[in-house]
């Protein structure tokens, strides 16, 4: 019993009729929603890996934590063709110029994920030569912590990513920064001297 | 050929050359000593193509000079950096600012 568009393994809820073949069915929905379920869902990862994170970064994008689960199979090591930016690393002063040129040179929309200690704040290299955090340079939606983060936790943030992507503002420009209770008294940290 | 510079008390500077053989597996171990006054040691890169960076990191890092290195410049910091960032006066956590990327061209003698 059952149709192809009702194949009666689950149980209605009370008051819903089974849709029958040859009806016609919609859904209604928002633009956005809708825009912003196909962003989520078709994540192209560009993965900036440069040190041990992306030795854990390749193990999610392989066979056993599978990044391509979440929509986010095709990777592109081109900004021109990818959207989700993994900076997976440590990023030293040197390469914080480059790493600026290749972030303007995504189109929007574009998302950046600090993957590690050491693209988020530095990790344990405080020295002369090591950007602490790359979001000195690039605008960061999404930091996972851990050196190196469990494959587990990439996926967790790439999930947290869709979630900010599904509540997003679809056609504003820019990103909106959310600022967080109760740091409001602490200094911000010099940028970078960037032209 | 492998090389490495340190700081020690006195003399300032020291390099460290480690030699293979690799047909009989001999190791030579070569230490030099330089003053602070005037840290120049003579190249090898006429002998050991392989010196030419490692030379570069030890000048970068240190500020031994090489007498006839073909091309002694910044290896590992960036171009703006002043200093030289392993000595034992320089602080650990001593970042400086960068203002634009270096050259992404290849380098003329091709190594």
């Amino acid at each position: 019993m059952g149709s192809l568009l009702n194949p009666g393994h689950k149980p209605l809820p009370a008051g819903v009729t089974p849709a029958q073949e040859g009806d016609e069915s919609y859904m209604l929905s928002r633009l956005a929603d809708v825009v912003n379920w196909g962003r989520k869902y078709s994540l192209w990862p560009y993965p900036f890996g440069t040190a041990c994170c992306g030795i854990e970064m390749m193990a999610v994008l392989g066979g056993r934590f599978d990044l391509s689960r979440y929509g986010a199979e095709l990777v592109r090591f081109s900004p021109r063709q990818a959207d989700m930016m993994i900076v997976a690393g440590t990023i030293s002063i040197k390469m914080a110029p480059i790493i600026k040129k290749i972030y303007d040179q995504m189109a929007e929309p574009r998302w950046v994920v600090s993957m590690g200690a050491c693209a988020s704040s530095g990790g344990f290299y405080n020295n002369y030569c090591t950007l602490q955090g790359v979001d000195e340079v690039i605008p960061v939606d999404v930091y996972v912590p851990g050196c190196p983060p469990h494959p587990q936790a990439l996926l967790h943030s790439v999930m947290a990513l869709q979630d900010k992507i599904a509540s997003g503002n679809t056609f504003e420009r820019g990103r909106k920064q959310i600022l967080i209770e109760g740091l409001a008294d602490v200094p911000a940290r010099p940028p970078m001297v960037m032209r | 050929m492998d090389f490495s510079g340190y700081d020690p008390k006195s003399p300032r500077f020291g390099a460290d050359y480690l030699f293979l053989n690799p047909e009989k597996i001999e190791r030579v171990r070569l230490q030099v000593r330089v003053p602070e006054s005037s840290p120049v040691i003579p190249s090898l890169v006429r002998l050991y193509r392989s010196a030419n960076w490692l030379e570069r990191e030890a000048f970068d890092q240190f500020g031994i000079r090489f007498d006839g290195h073909p091309d002694l410049r910044r290896i590992l910091n960036h171009v703006e950096f002043t200093g030289h960032p392993l000595r034992k006066d320089y602080p650990v956590d001593g970042r400086q600012p960068l203002s634009r990327a270096d050259s992404l061209e290849l380098d003329k003698g091709g190594f």
